[in-house]
């Protein structure tokens, strides 16, 4: 199996207080793994640890590392990484613009400035995010007209309008009704054979339904990580059997 | 005898609370008068300008023996000011206001945003917090000082500048002397607002520039100017409205031209203001009295370009 | 190349905020250069008018000439003969002149006759003397003038048995007159004003129904505030004018009709700042006081007024920071005679206005214009700390809410 995350004796701390212990993990390549737990054990963290994102909070401390490729991460630019790891964020947090801006924006901030290109990239991405049948009149309208799940596809084909090797989900359905929630579960199925995507969810049903690999979280250690099939069907530790019944959490 | 007192007893708590009630009455009456008589004090401005500014026009004033009364239409598209022999054009003086303050905002604007951008995002913490505060003490000197600032200091600058240009300015009292002085006094109230607005861009949206790889300066100058756009744009709304009004600073380096409109740099000019506050010396007759219909047309401009300003703001967020 | 992009971004707005402090900073060397020789407590204390004496001493045998003891003051000569000690000094415009810094009990410069009135006159401590024409015994003329100097002068006067004609001068440039109108304007316009303002936030705050009405005075109240100060003049003059001209027997614009058009202008401001202070009051104390079977009235004045006092100081700062500042409106409302003697009645300068009145004319003075800003800078940069320190503390109250 081939992995594009390698993490490595992982701790983080924010201030005095650590929030990740001893993280091993490697996320394969071209598959959907979910991070599944209880809230505040450290799901969302790690996934920021990915594309630095945690860079931005001051008190954060890393020790450990994590390799992207042959790479460590602390080593490559961050904006580079980012344009290589892309995420999508719990509340749809679309830019006060058009629609055709919004996923432009990436590309032009990477200096694309060519219209007919960037048309193509727009479009591409919009249809691989299957929003461009919705939108496609209206590409000049402002973001925030649409609706909430419309906006969370939105992020999506911005994210995707980068080429990233790597789509990083944190809790992408939370704030979105069923049926929205349904549709983007589609496209994840859909992406998959082109991207790494790594989701963090709430929702084990949802990690069931659409993970490949599923990694379980608890009070910032990883507990178990296996494929979704075996880890649901036969836990190893009684620990996630009890979180995948429903004991706690 | 003790059920006597004790209705006596409530007789009087009951007197007291109606005239509890009572005095809250009043006292609300009293004071929503007040707030009326504050409410309408614009009116009876407005009303009382608009009398004494009329009369040129309708009354005839006696001046050396003959009888004077304003064209109308000569007043509005007049291009001359000068009292004898009556020569009350206004028409070119709004042109210069006009061109005076858009000057003022091609200098304030860009300073303005730059440095809100600067307080607020690329600044330390602390450098951006002793910024902040040079501005907002900026923003309290009196107009006068800036006056004389502009006449002690930016009118030598200005002069120095047209001699290297080869050309003969007034000692420096100028349109380009007006309109920096103006600029100077507007760039802390756009700042102080376009700061405001541009803090308010939630961390959600820098996130997720940051997150498409996009450098910190590209999130400010693509994402974060233009999510602030429209609090920026009122920020030059209220900019306009002042340099509009500002009376004092602008006389001391204008010099009042008689005619026009002006709009080479180092000419002296006249706007609507420096109009209305130079040359002030008798308090009665003709010459007065017209301050009053230049002080109506001020009022009309700036209602003006705030009502269109505000129209572009909201066609801009579409 | 992005780099190279970002980085020019990035140096034009530290370029821009550099222009900000610059500016401050020009401003205040401006006016420190051009204004701080001239300060003194003088110039807080005289008139801005010189007034002008011509004297003689012509009958020496009522006085007795010589044997006065010198006081040894420094940078003086003393004139053993009259009794009187000259100093070289610089009069409130940084002039030179020869001024009289002491003058003995039984100096004949205690009582000399005043050309103009007949009467008699001191000419003593803190006047400066332009010329003096003397005789000396021999009935020969002599002649000082003030450019001659301190010691110069002593000399000759050393010679002289009578002063045949005297010219000396007191007071000028000083801005007395000045400060007491800004000072009889904060006081007036603020007992006008206060009073007006609070009361009108009061029922907007406590009383007022959201409906339209009430929505509508707000936006009456609000467009008061964008309204140039000038307009209020123009207005002031207009309506308050006339109007003191037959209550108080005033001639034309006054202090009184001037603080007037500034209640107009701060109303606004103090309507304001006072619902601010208003909001930040819990509802719960008016509650409470009501529970307690007080009236609505009594809760205000009891309850919710002393806990607003920290804004309502805060609304009087900002008051009397404009009223300091504001010279257009006060140009028209008032006037701009510069005065010694000041009364309600009467025009005369606030700080402000005399700054223009003396930059106006002909010969602009920048000295003891540069003088007066120093002092409203000051002034300004108190009332502004005061208020950020005030406001500081609202904002903890509110936080600990």
């Amino acid at each position: 199996m081939e992995t594009v995350f390698n993490i490595n004796n992982l701790n983080l701390f924010y201030g005095d207080n650590q929030v990740l212990k001893k993280m091993n993990l490697s996320i394969p390549k071209n598959k959907v793994t979910a991070f599944i737990g209880p809230s505040g054990c450290g799901k969302s963290t790690l996934l920021r640890c990915l594309n630095r994102m945690n860079d931005l909070i001051e008190s954060c401390k890393i020790t450990g590392d994590i390799t992207y490729g042959n790479t460590n991460i602390s080593e490559i630019n961050p904006i580079e990484l980012r344009t290589k790891v892309g995420m999508v964020f719990q509340n749809p947090n679309p830019f006060p613009m058009s629609i055709f801006d919004n996923v432009a924006y990436g590309p032009k901030c990477q200096g694309i400035k060519n219209k007919a290109a960037l048309n193509e990239i727009v479009i591409e991405a919009l249809k691989k995010s299957s929003l461009y049948d919705e939108v496609k009149d209206r590409l000049n309208a402002n973001a925030l007209g649409l609706s909430g799940g419309q906006q969370q596809r939105l992020c999506i084909a911005r994210c995707i309008a980068m080429k990233p090797e790597v789509i990083l989900m944190d809790e992408p359905t939370s704030a979105l009704d069923p049926i929205a929630t349904l549709k983007i579960e589609e496209l994840l199925y859909n992406l998959k054979k082109d991207y790494t995507i790594v989701i963090v969810t709430h929702n084990m049903q949802q990690a069931s339904r659409i993970s490949d690999y599923t990694a379980f979280f608890l009070l910032g250690e990883i507990i178990e990580f296996n494929k979704t099939v075996d880890l649901f069907k036969n836990p190893q530790n009684k620990k996630t059997e009890d979180y995948i019944t429903g004991r706690f959490g | 005898m003790p059920i006597l007192l004790n209705w006596m007893d409530k007789l009087h708590k009951n007197k007291q609370f109606e005239r509890k009630i009572l005095t809250d009455n009043i006292v609300k009456n009293i004071l929503f008068v007040v707030t009326i008589l504050c409410a309408s004090v614009i009116v009876f401005i407005v009303l009382f300008i608009l009398l004494r500014g009329m009369s040129p026009f309708i009354n005839g004033y006696e001046i050396n023996g003959k009888i004077y009364t304003v064209d109308i239409f000569k007043f509005i598209f007049g291009t001359t000011w000068f009292k004898t022999p009556n020569l009350y054009g206004v028409g070119f003086i709004i042109v210069n206001t006009v061109y005076v303050v858009s000057l003022t905002l091609i200098l304030a604007v860009p300073i303005s945003v730059l440095t809100a951008l600067f307080i607020t995002r690329i600044a330390p913490d602390k450098v951006g917090k002793s910024i902040s505060y040079i501005i907002e003490l900026l923003a309290s000197i009196p107009s006068i000082i800036y006056g004389l600032f502009g006449l002690g200091v930016i009118t030598t600058v200005v002069k120095n500048l047209s001699n290297f240009f080869g050309y003969q300015s007034a000692g420096g009292i100028s349109t380009l002397s007006s309109a920096i002085v103006l600029a100077i006094m507007i760039i802390p109230t756009i700042t102080m607002i376009a700061s405001t607005s541009i803090k308010a861009v939630s961390q959600d949206l820098i996130n997720a520039s940051l997150a498409l790889g996009a450098s910190p300066t590209q999130t400010n100058f693509k994402m974060v100017l233009k999510s602030a756009r429209s609090g920026i744009f009122s920020g030059i709304i209220l900019g306009v409205g002042r340099a509009l009004g500002e009376a004092t600073a602008i006389s001391m380096v204008a010099g009042n031209s008689g005619n026009g409109p002006t709009f080479n740099f180092f000419d002296t000019t006249r706007t609507l203001t420096t109009t209305m506050l130079l040359g002030l010396k008798e308090t009665t007759g003709l010459d007065y009295d017209i301050r009053f219909s230049v002080g109506i047309v001020l009022i009309v401009i700036i209602i003006g370009s705030n009502i269109l300003l505000n129209f572009f703001n909201r066609k801009l967020e579409k | 190349m992005r780099r190279i992009k970002d980085f020019i971004l990035n140096g034009i707005t530290y370029v821009s905020s550099g222009i900000g402090i610059f500016i401050l900073i020009a401003i205040l060397v401006f006016i420190f250069r051009n204004g701080f020789g001239s300060l003194s407590m003088s110039l807080l204390t005289s008139d801005y008018y010189q007034t002008t004496y011509n004297t003689n001493i012509i009958d020496s045998t009522f006085y007795k000439l010589g044997d006065f003891e010198d006081p040894k003051i420094e940078n003086s000569f003393f004139s053993e003969t009259w009794g009187i000690s000259l100093k070289n000094g610089n009069n409130v415009a940084g002039e030179k002149i020869v001024e009289i810094n002491y003058v003995a009990v039984s100096s004949p410069f205690k009582s000399m006759n005043d050309v103009a009135t007949g009467e008699k006159r001191e000419i003593g401590k803190g006047y400066a003397l332009s010329k003096i024409i003397m005789t000396n015994e021999n009935d020969d003329f002599i002649m000082a003038l003030a450019k001659d100097g301190a010691e110069e002068v002593v000399k000759k006067l050393e010679q002289a048995t009578i002063i045949t004609d005297m010219i000396a001068s007191t007071g000028g440039g000083g801005i007395r007159g000045s400060l007491l109108t800004t000072l009889y304007l904060i006081i007036l316009t603020l007992t006008l004003a206060l009073p007006t303002g609070i009361c009108a936030a009061i029922y907007l705050h406590e009383f007022s129904l959201n409906n339209r009405l009430t929505r509508f005075i707000r936006i009456m109240i609000d467009m008061t505030s964008g309204i140039p100060s000038i307009i209020f003049g123009l207005a002031g003059a207009v309506i308050f004018i006339p109007f003191m001209n037959g209550v108080i027997n005033s001639n034309g614009g006054s202090i009184a009709s001037g603080a007037l058009t500034l209640t107009l202008i701060l109303l606004p401001i103090i309507i304001k700042t006072t619902e601010e202070a208003l909001k930040v009051i819990p509802v719960n104390y008016r509650s409470a006081s009501l529970a307690l079977g007080a009236s609505k009235t009594q809760t205000i004045f009891k309850v919710v007024l002393p806990n607003a006092v920290s804004g309502i100081l805060t609304a009087t700062l900002l008051s009397i920071g404009r009223i300091i500042g504001e010279s257009a409106a006060l140009i028209y409302a008032v006037g701009t005679a510069i005065k010694d003697n000041v009364a309600i009645n009467e025009k005369s300068t606030s700080l402000a206005v005399h700054i223009w009145s003396l930059m106006s004319g002909e010969n602009p003075n920048f000295a003891l214009a540069s003088a007066i800003a120093i002092i409203i800078m000051i002034i300004v940069f108190i009332l502004s700390i005061s208020v950020k320190l005030i406001s500081q503390r609202l904002n903890k109250i509110k936080v600990g809410n």
